[in-house]
Formats: C-alpha cells, sequence, structure tokens
C-alpha cells in the first residue's frame, strides 16, 4: 500500500451513492416489517364503505414512502467513515446524531458482501465485527472493492502491530512487508457443485416444500372456488388406489425439492473457494450474492463435520467451522459451512485451529439407554396412538399398516442413534460422534468454554441421569442422558480445566 | 512462573476435583417470594383490565360476552398456574459463590444448574424493580460471551449483597483481562 493510499483512508468520505439504495431498502423493509398489518387492511379492507381509518392510513402510507425517500438521500449525505489514529470512525444520523469510534483492537473481523446492485456498480459492502459486548454494529453499505481491501488490509495489519507482543513498528512508516499469498485449499467448479448438491438432505426439503405447496393449492382453490386436490385424487384413484397416490405424490415433492436444492446449493456456493491466509481462512461464494468471509484462528470455538450415504459414496463433508461472535442472534461471520471437502481439508482446518488435537487420544463414553425408552415414548407411542386413533376413525387399512410399521422403524432409529452416540473426550478437547444414516463430528476445546448447565427432568431424576449443556461464543451443545455421575464429573473438569487456563478463547 | 502451568501435563484425578455438588448452597432471600408473587399477580391484572378497557370502549370489538369471559377465566387460570409453579419453584432456587465460578440452581419440572467460571465473565448488572426497589432486593444479571442463554441471573438477594457479589465477581474477572 502506498503513502498515498494510506493517507486517503484518513480522509472522511462518502459511500457509493449506491448507499442510497441500500439505505431505501432498509427504511421500506423496516417501514414495511412495523406496518404491513395496516397496509394489508387497506388494500384488502372492504371497499364498499370509504371509512375515516382507510383515508387516514392512505395519508400515512404516503407520508411515510415520502419520507422514506428522504431519509434515505439524507442518511446518504450524513455518512462519513474515515480512519483517526488507531481507530475507525463513522459520523452519521439525519435526527439523532451519532458518532462512532472504534479502536483497531476491537475490531474481530471485516467482511465484505456484494448483492446483485454491489456486483453492477462494482461496490462491496463493509461489516466490521467487534468483540463483547459492543452494541453498535458497523456496516458501511456500499464503497469501492478497492477502497474496502484497503481499509481491511490497513486495520488488521496496524491492529497486529498494536498487540502488546512487537512493540516496534507502531508509528512511522508502514512497513512494506510482503504479503504472504493465500494459499488456495478447496475451489468447487460446477461438477463439484451438482455433487454437493446431490448429496443435500432432499427429504427435509421434500417436507418443506409439500408444506408450502399445499397451502399455495389451498390459496389456487380459494381463489378459483374448486376442489384441486379432490379432482387430482379422485382422478388417480381411477388410476391405481391410495398408496400409489401417496407414492406418486411423495416421488413428485422429491423431484421439485432435488431441483430447488441443487438450484440453490449452485447458488450459494457458485464459484466457491477456501482460502487458507495468515491469521486463518477466507472463504468466498455465490453467484447472485458473493459474499467474503474471513475466519481466524484463534477466534474459531467449534469444528463440525458431517456426512450422508450420498457423500460418503463421494468421499465428501460438510465443513462448519463456528466462529465468536458478538451481538445477539446468528449473524453473518459466525458461523462458516464449507461444502465439498474431502478428508485432508477437514484435517488441515483442524489440526491448524486446534494445533494439538492430531496427538490426541479420545476415551469414549455413551449416553444412557434410558434416552431409547423416553424418546421412544415421545416419537414411538404418541404418534403411534394417533395413528391408531386414525384407523379407528376411517377404518382404511392404508393406517392399520403404517399403525404397525411405526413404532418399529421408530425404535429402530433411535436405537442406531443411541449404538452410533459417542462422547469422546480427552484432557483438553471434547468430541461428539452422532447420526443415523450419516455421521455428524463436533469437536471443541475445554478451554474455549463459557459455561456449563446440567439439566435433569423428574423422571431422569429418578434413574440418575443428566443433560449437559456446554455454551460457547460459538454456538452450544447438548450432551443428551449421560450417567449423573459422568456428567457431574465431565462439568468439574470443565470448571477445573477453563479456571485454571489462561488461554485466550479468542 | 505461572502456576497454571503445573496443571498441563499433570496426572488428573477426576475424584479429587472441586465438586461443584458438595457446595453449600445460599438460597434466595425468603423477602422474594411474595414479591415475586405479588408482582406477576400485580402484571397478570394489568393485563387482565387492559382487555376489559379496551373491551369497553370498543363494544362491538366482541359481540359474544362468553368469549369475554373465557378469555379472563383463561388468564386468570394461567396466572394462578404460574404462581404456583413460582410458588413451588422457589426453594429449589439457590446460588453458590466459591473461589472460581459463580452456580446457580433453580427448576421444578427441569432441575438446571449453571455453573460460570469468573474468567469467562464479560460483565454484569444489577437490576432493581419498582417494587423490588421498595424491598430492598435486587438480582445480579452475569453476562458471557456464551449468547443469552448461558448468562445468569440470581434475582432475591439483599441490594447490599447484590452489589458486594458484583464487585467481588468483577474484581475476579477483571484479573483475567
Amino acid at each position: 500500500m502506498s503513502k498515498e493510499q494510506i493517507e486517503k483512508l484518513f480522509e472522511p468520505k462518502r459511500q457509493s451513492p449506491v448507499a442510497i439504495f441500500m439505505f431505501l431498502y432498509t427504511f421500506v423493509r423496516r417501514f414495511f416489517g412495523a406496518l404491513w398489518p395496516l397496509i394489508a387492511i387497506f388494500f384488502i379492507g372492504n371497499r364498499d364503505k370509504t371509512s375515516i381509518v382507510d383515508t387516514s392510513i392512505g395519508i400515512m402510507v404516503l407520508v411515510a414512502s415520502t419520507g422514506t425517500l428522504v431519509m434515505s438521500v439524507l442518511s446518504y449525505f450524513r455518512y462519513y467513515y474515515f480512519m483517526e489514529g488507531d481507530s475507525f470512525n463513522i459520523h452519521k444520523g439525519v435526527l439523532n446524531k451519532k458518532k462512532i469510534n472504534l479502536p483497531f483492537e476491537r475490531i474481530q473481523n471485516i467482511n465484505f458482501e456484494q448483492k446483485i446492485i454491489h456486483q453492477i456498480f462494482n461496490v462491496v459492502s463493509l461489516e466490521i465485527d467487534t468483540a463483547g459486548s459492543a452494541k453498535s454494529e458497523i456496516k458501511i453499505e456500499a464503497l469501492p472493492k478497492a477502497e474496502a481491501e484497503a481499509i481491511r488490509d490497513y486495520i488488521l495489519e496496524k491492529k497486529k502491530s498494536l498487540t502488546p507482543l512487537e512493540i516496534e513498528n507502531t508509528e512511522g512508516e508502514f512497513k512494506e512487508e510482503e504479503k504472504v499469498p493465500d494459499q488456495l485449499l478447496l475451489s468447487l467448479n460446477i461438477f463439484d457443485l451438482i455433487k454437493v448438491g446431490v448429496s443435500q438432505n432432499h427429504i427435509r426439503t421434500a417436507f418443506i416444500i409439500m408444506g408450502l405447496g399445499f397451502s399455495f393449492i389451498g390459496q389456487i382453490e380459494d381463489a378459483l372456488n374448486f376442489d384441486l386436490i379432490e379432482l387430482t385424487i379422485k382422478n388417480l384413484k381411477s388410476i391405481g388406489g391410495g398408496l400409489i397416490l401417496a407414492l406418486t405424490l411423495f416421488i413428485v415433492f422429491l423431484i421439485i425439492s432435488f431441483l430447488v436444492t441443487l438450484f440453490r446449493t449452485v447458488l450459494k456456493n457458485f464459484n466457491l473457494k477456501f482460502y487458507k491466509s495468515k491469521e486463518g481462512y477466507k472463504l468466498t461464494s455465490g453467484l447472485f450474492t458473493r459474499q467474503e468471509v474471513a475466519l481466524r484462528k484463534e477466534k474459531v470455538q467449534i469444528i463440525t463435520w458431517s456426512d450422508n450415504p450420498i457423500r460418503r459414496f463421494f468421499k465428501i463433508f460438510t465443513l462448519q467451522i463456528k466462529q465468536a461472535a458478538s451481538g445477539v442472534g446468528k449473524r453473518r461471520g459466525q458461523s462458516v459451512e464449507v461444502p465439498g471437502c474431502y478428508k485432508n481439508q477437514v484435517d488441515e482446518v483442524l489440526y491448524s485451529c486446534f494445533d494439538d488435537l492430531s496427538k490426541v487420544e479420545f476415551k469414549a463414553h455413551q449416553i444412557d439407554y434410558a434416552y431409547v425408552k423416553r424418546m421412544f415414548i415421545y416419537i414411538g407411542i404418541i404418534p403411534t396412538i394417533i395413528l391408531g386413533l386414525i384407523y379407528a376413525l376411517t377404518f382404511n387399512l392404508k393406517w392399520i399398516i403404517l399403525t404397525i410399521i411405526f413404532p418399529f422403524v421408530a425404535f429402530g432409529l433411535l436405537s442406531v442413534y443411541y449404538k452410533k452416540y459417542r462422547l469422546n473426550l480427552s484432557d483438553q478437547y471434547i468430541k461428539i460422534t452422532k447420526g443415523i444414516f450419516g455421521v455428524t463430528n463436533i469437536v471443541l476445546p475445554f478451554y474455549k468454554i463459557q459455561s456449563v448447565e446440567l439439566v435433569q427432568t423428574i423422571y431422569q431424576r429418578k434413574k440418575g441421569i443428566a443433560n449437559v449443556n456446554i455454551y460457547t461464543a460459538g454456538g452450544s451443545l447438548s450432551i443428551p442422558y449421560l450417567n449423573l455421575e459422568k456428567a457431574q464429573s465431565l462439568r468439574n473438569y470443565i470448571l477445573f480445566t477453563v479456571e485454571s487456563s489462561d488461554k485466550k478463547w479468542m | 512462573m505461572n502456576m497454571d502451568h503445573l496443571f498441563v501435563n499433570e496426572q488428573i484425578d477426576i475424584s479429587n476435583l472441586p465438586q461443584a455438588d458438595e457446595v453449600t448452597w445460599v438460597p434466595l432471600n425468603k423477602k422474594y417470594l411474595p414479591i415475586s408473587l405479588l408482582s406477576t399477580a400485580l402484571f397478570g391484572l394489568l393485563l387482565l383490565s387492559i382487555f376489559l378497557v379496551v373491551n369497553f370502549v370498543n363494544t362491538d370489538m366482541i359481540e359474544d360476552n362468553r368469549i369475554v369471559f373465557s378469555v379472563i377465566g383463561g388468564v386468570i387460570l394461567l396466572f394462578v398456574f404460574i404462581l404456583l409453579i413460582s410458588a413451588l419453584g422457589f426453594k429449589h432456587k439457590a446460588y453458590a459463590l466459591r473461589e472460581h465460578d459463580v452456580l446457580y440452581k433453580s427448576g421444578l419440572i427441569f432441575r438446571k444448574t449453571i455453573a460460570l467460571p469468573f474468567n469467562r465473565v464479560q460483565h454484569s448488572e444489577i437490576n432493581q424493580g419498582p417494587i423490588e426497589r421498595k424491598f430492598n432486593l435486587a438480582s445480579l444479571e452475569i453476562f458471557t460471551a456464551g449468547g443469552s442463554q448461558s448468562d445468569l441471573t440470581i434475582p432475591g438477594l439483599l441490594n447490599e449483597d447484590a452489589q458486594s457479589m458484583k464487585a467481588f465477581i468483577m474484581e475476579k474477572a477483571s484479573k483475567h483481562e
């Protein structure tokens, strides 16, 4: 970076005018979010008599839309960002002026995103992730890509020199050190994407689409005033009976969901590139919304990788890296999903984030068999009773078949889950492997844990069993039905490790 | 040399670790039970009166009086249930401060015990509602980076106790910064 470029960063600057669109979008969304019931009443409401309510809502909508437009433009002109000393600053606000000053050392990460509109104008939005309980979220809606990169590089570089270990090189010339190029670990071509898309969980999507489909059909029926499903069923029944109908419907939805997931996967992960960088990892992906997420090794809290029968056939895993996040709720940049990883890429990430993991020996523990007994009541017996009741009401043979089969299936699935569930413990790590058809692995080091909780229901108290909930800054995990003694010593050991460790969890 | 490094390669006998189950639990202040019941009941009454006022002003909102009565009955039943649960659950709520962490247990049906090490505390707050202030009670809320579920709230503390607990915890927490 040249000196001129750096000086430029210190001048207060407005965003790219594209930001007006983004402000407008935010305002409109917020506006509709708050007022959609009113607007709906206005448009759908009884048109016979124009009441005073209608007129006033109309005026309100008009005023609010003009207001939004004006506010968007004003917000744009009132928004400045610049660097000052060792901090990043934003001055903004039309009515309530707000000055945000963010010291570099509080900045955790800087992420970019490009929605379609950004791509057209070759700009990006920049989001600054801060540590701890900072409440202000900082997001610059639109700025030129080169500038965003300059800001990121400068801040991250500067931030490093601010850490107490490297006192030299704090002020003065910005060292033009040779940039370590990011090493490409994984890139997905269209063929890989199809593999990933094919191996998604289609049955889950099928259920979602089924739900949507039925409500959509319902709406059309209401509008056209006739019974589409009844008609189809009648026609199909004449062809071959209820079971075939159910099967046909299921296959149709499965095909639709297959195509939808494939399409979504390709869009989301289009041109996915996963790099190893100096600080950690970097992921860029997406066709319409191009995102770039940076991961820092020390911020990683939990790593998960999972397969399923199709993925196992392709020998690929979906890798999920969960970072410490600030603020409330799920935010972008917290969890990064890298589909289509081979085992060696999974290992590479695992061993570089948790460096001593490769040498660790785990001792495996099982959950209590009471898990199967108890869960069978909820997902085996209760549904079976309902199915039986339906049979009793309809006397349809189909239901009695289901009633007989269902408990066996439920019991089988639960038993497999129980048999495959392993809580693996070493002196520093906890690793859970579980899954019915596939295998999901979850790993985290003890010292990243924030708090531990033991929960017991009445039944569990009687049986001497407890659930253990473990909370980290990157999400929580729950171990069900562990023998109480084991649960307690696990908790005591976690507390001991956390309290006697001075390793930084972030 | 830092003491903590001594732990690293040492053989650890799990049974010798500090037992979180054998602490002396400190129950919440006795005044807290009637006060929390009172404020729940007041909240229920407030909800009911809002409903009644709206219904009275806007007479044609609900035409059938039976619906009005069943709503009132439902709300009363719900609040009686909540009151019952919190009355019965009160004696299961307790906390314990240890050298390196704070424990809090609660729950009538789901018995929970949460443990929060001081070196993971982000910040803490003392909250006092208007009724609590009258009776010199406060609740202490301790935050970690583990999300809202892992935060810990100890209600029913004497205000002085809450203040000194907060100071104690924050002092412990700041040592690890």
